[in-house]
């Protein structure tokens, strides 16, 4: 596979890049972003997608040339070069087991919590009582009726390609309300209110 | 030989309580195949709410004569596929608490659906406003206590049929806005699902007068010390009046719900009384010594269900790890079972006719 | 439509797995660092510390975490799951960010996949791209060895679930896997416009309703396609 910057002048753009841009160039290819040739160029209104997949950019970018019609979705253009900037040579997830939990009662070192199954979603909700599990200290002050939480159940492979077992409970950051998203909550309210007196039919 | 799918003659009234699903719903028969539903479930593994399965199962346009559906809790867990049955029963009506009329209640739910994590608690409840206002039908029929709720005259018709709440009292709609009140986001609080408030301060119940038949449907009411509030209120104003020849019983059975004058002044002598049960909470209901304090007020006690079903299979690593991190596990949704009464109101009897399907049983028999 | 959950069926072996919500609009991107994630309540304090910064620039930002990367630059904003990580809380992130920047303006949505599933066989890979691209046209103007780099399928699809919503296109990519040997490759990109009628919340509610649904919809697809090129 040549290089990234090869691979952009191979497929025809103007090679009169200057070595400053092709610096800027591959750090932004490093960073999986799209290329800063195509803001310099004459290709830079054309949809330059940039795929995850090395032999994807070359395709692309070709049929971005050749059809410059083709309408390619402008959010599929920023996505970081996994890759490159996350590569952990064979690491990868296994999920078993998704389920998102609501917690409803806390009960001293105990937390009951509601279940619902994320892998199989036609399986019942179940309530729970977590009795031995390993929270980050991070999450402790988040166990409060109505947290949510994931808990995911799986097999990791490592870099050195040994496979373990994992289980984690991972409590989801939601954000906090806003004055102004209370406002608007609060306005939303009172106008639903006085929607549901109005005048209405009664059954006879 | 009748079954499940027989629907009732048009001058026969019914009763028909499900549960439990996620929640439990109760049908009523109004005759001439019209139809009012109680809250709402959803069976586990289907889409459609039970009340739109039975109904449609009859294939004789039910559905469209449902004159009334009503939401005796706003919680989820209560109303599940409410906003699929209403969308199902375009000519329905809506009824709900007063209590959640308020600005307390609809600013509850507007937050509520602004939240990123969704599945609030209070969906169904927003799905039920759209729908409504999808089709233009404002002002729910708001209950409160000794309010009638649906009044059907005999011209006409097979029988007369009259609906009522008795519940909430004033008091507890005071009590239940003090609850939505803490339930309401603060600035700089992280967003949160609501959980399943207790107790239900905005519970209705309801008395059906269907002829010489009546029946007293608890919904989740409970026992308070206070004059003004829980059953204690909808006594003062309804004690010795026509004693009910079916009683749903409330909350499950709970001893929290139990109240002997409701049986002595309120109720027939042996009244057919029928419990669903709950997995939620800290205990299952109803336990076997509720049961047995049922069974002894009546010979006709029945219950919906024996349980929710088997849990699913799982992986065995996902089994172990499960085993090894909770110290308990409850499934919440199950096959809903069916306890079916009928009476026929041609020759004027009160004697009723009981069906029992998928896993509702008659208590009495087995209780030692 | 049916779909199979966090988890793509046992008949193909998912080996690599990472999703992405990326977002056109406009970004300053000198203000996502990880420490304005944690006080916004969006990362734990744990992660923020320990978050590894490329760059933060008013031009561009990238930091990632043990979970998951972030990149900005003045028009773009992406969070990817890292493969090793769960890619459930991504939704929560990204539509509480925007939760809280309540004034961004939103210009478009892709909700994205990128999966490599590993086929049992070279003989079934190469029946994959057989079966995508068969190659008896070509082979009779080409010279050499013929085989399938990249298939790329588009799809403008009026509403997955809400017929009403408008500019919505789903992108689906195929190729041999880069990472896995005897790979297959798909890239999933669930296209959201803004709606005409309304403002930023319009994507942020699509990020919040959608955002599950295109992920199962994603292993659905490739699942589909796999099981059918391997018949």
């Amino acid at each position: 596979m040549p290089p990234k910057s090869q691979i952009t002048s191979f497929l025809g753009l103007p090679n009169r890049t200057s070595s400053d841009q092709i610096e800027k160039t591959r750090l932004l290819f490093e960073l999986g972003l799209p290329s800063i040739s195509d803001a310099n160029n004459e290709w830079s209104n054309r949809p330059n997608v940039l795929a995850t997949n090395q032999i994807g950019n070359l395709a692309s970018t070709a049929r971005a040339i050749s059809n410059p019609e083709a309408s390619v979705p402008r959010t599929v253009k920023v996505e970081p070069d996994v890759p490159e900037t996350t590569k952990q040579a064979g690491a990868s997830l296994q999920i078993k087991q998704l389920w998102e939990g609501t917690v409803t009662e806390v009960r001293g070192e105990t937390f009951v919590a509601i279940l619902n199954d994320k892998s199989q979603p036609s399986s019942p909700a179940e309530q729970v009582e977590f009795e031995a599990v390993e929270l980050r200290v991070d999450d402790l002050p988040l166990v409060v009726p109505g947290s949510v939480f994931y808990w995911m159940i799986g097999t990791e492979r490592t870099p050195s390609g040994q496979v373990r077992n994992i289980s984690n409970v991972e409590f989801s950051r939601l954000p906090v309300w806003t004055r102004s998203s209370l406002k608007t909550a609060s306005e939303k309210g009172s106008r639903a209110k006085q929607w549901f007196h109005a005048n209405g039919s009664y059954p006879s | 030989m009748p079954t499940e799918a027989t629907p009732p003659k048009v001058d026969e009234f019914e009763i028909s309580i499900f549960g439990p699903g996620r929640g439990e719903c109760v049908l009523i028969h109004l005759g001439s195949n019209e139809w009012c539903v109680i809250d709402s479930c959803v069976s586990r593994g289907r889409t459609d709410p039970v009340a739109v399965e039975y109904l449609r199962s009859f294939n004789n346009d039910a559905l469209a004569n449902v004159r009334l559906v009503i939401a005796t809790h706003w919680h989820d867990d209560h109303i599940g596929g409410m906003a699929a049955l209403l969308s199902h029963a375009p000519n329905a009506a809506f009824c709900c608490s007063m209590a959640l009329g308020s600005g307390e209640f609809t600013t509850l739910v507007s937050a509520a659906t602004a939240t990123i994590a969704g599945h609030s608690g209070i969906d169904e409840f927003a799905m039920i406003l759209d729908e409504l206002d999808a089709r233009g039908q404002r002002a729910p029929v708001f209950a409160v206590e000794n309010k009638s709720l649906l009044s059907l005259s005999g011209v006409g018709r097979s029988f007369p049929i009259a609906l009522e709440s008795l519940s909430p009292s004033n008091p507890t709609i005071r009590l239940a806005l003090t609850q939505m009140r803490s339930l309401l986001p603060q600035v700089n609080q992280p967003q949160r699902r609501i959980v399943n408030p207790r107790p239900n301060h905005t519970s209705v119940v309801i008395s059906v007068n269907a002829g010489p038949i009546r029946a007293l449907l608890g919904a989740d009411l409970e026992h308070t010390a206070h004059a003004d509030q829980g059953w204690t209120a909808v006594l003062t104003c309804h004690r010795d009046t026509v004693p009910a020849h079916l009683f749903k019983v409330p909350h499950h059975g709970s001893p929290t719900s139990d109240n002997i004058n409701i049986w002595k002044h309120m109720l027939d002598k042996s009244p057919v009384a029928v419990v669903t049960p709950f997995s939620g909470g800290s205990v299952r209901l109803p336990q076997e010594s509720d049961l047995r304090r049922l069974s002894d007020r009546t010979p006709a006690l029945y219950c919906t269900a024996t349980g929710s079903g088997r849990p699913p299979n799982r992986d065995p690593l996902v089994a172990r790890e499960m085993k090894r991190q909770l110290s308990s596990r409850r499934i919440l949704a199950g096959q809903p079972g069916h306890v079916r009464i009928r009476w026929s109101t041609a020759n004027g009897t009160v004697t009723p006719q009981i069906e029992t399907f998928n896993g509702a049983y008659h208590v009495n028999p087995t209780i030692k | 439509m049916k779909y199979s959950g966090f988890q793509i069926m046992a008949r193909h072996v998912l080996e690599v797995n990472s999703a992405s919500i990326v977002l056109a609009g406009s970004f300053n991107p000198a203000i996502f660092q990880p420490q304005w994630f944690v006080r916004q309540n969006l990362l734990p304090a744990e992660e923020g510390e320990k978050a590894e910064i490329r760059v933060i620039t008013p031009q561009i930002a990238e930091f990632q975490t043990e979970r998951l990367i972030i990149q900005v630059t003045p028009e773009r904003f992406a969070a990817v799951s890292k493969p090793d990580a769960n890619p459930a809380p991504l939704r929560d992130l990204v539509a509480g960010t925007f939760f809280t920047l309540e004034h961004t303006p939103l210009k478009a949505l892709g909700l994205n996949r990128d999966m490599h599933f590993a086929m049992p066989s070279e003989e079934a890979w190469n029946q994959v791209g057989d079966r995508l691209v068969p190659k008896d046209v070509w082979k009779e103007i080409l010279r050499g060895r013929i085989g399938m780099r990249s298939l790329l399928i588009q799809a403008e699809v009026p509403g997955f679930s809400d017929p009403s919503q408008e500019g919505t296109r789903l992108t689906v990519r195929v190729e041999p896997s880069a990472k896995v040997k005897f790979g297959v490759y798909f890239q999933t990109n669930e296209h959201h416009e803004e709606s005409k009628n309304s403002a930023s919340d319009n994507i942020t509610e699509r990020i919040r309703t959608r955002w599950e649904d295109a992920y199962n919809y994603a292993a659905e697809i490739a699942d589909y396609i796999l099981s059918w090129a391997t018949k």
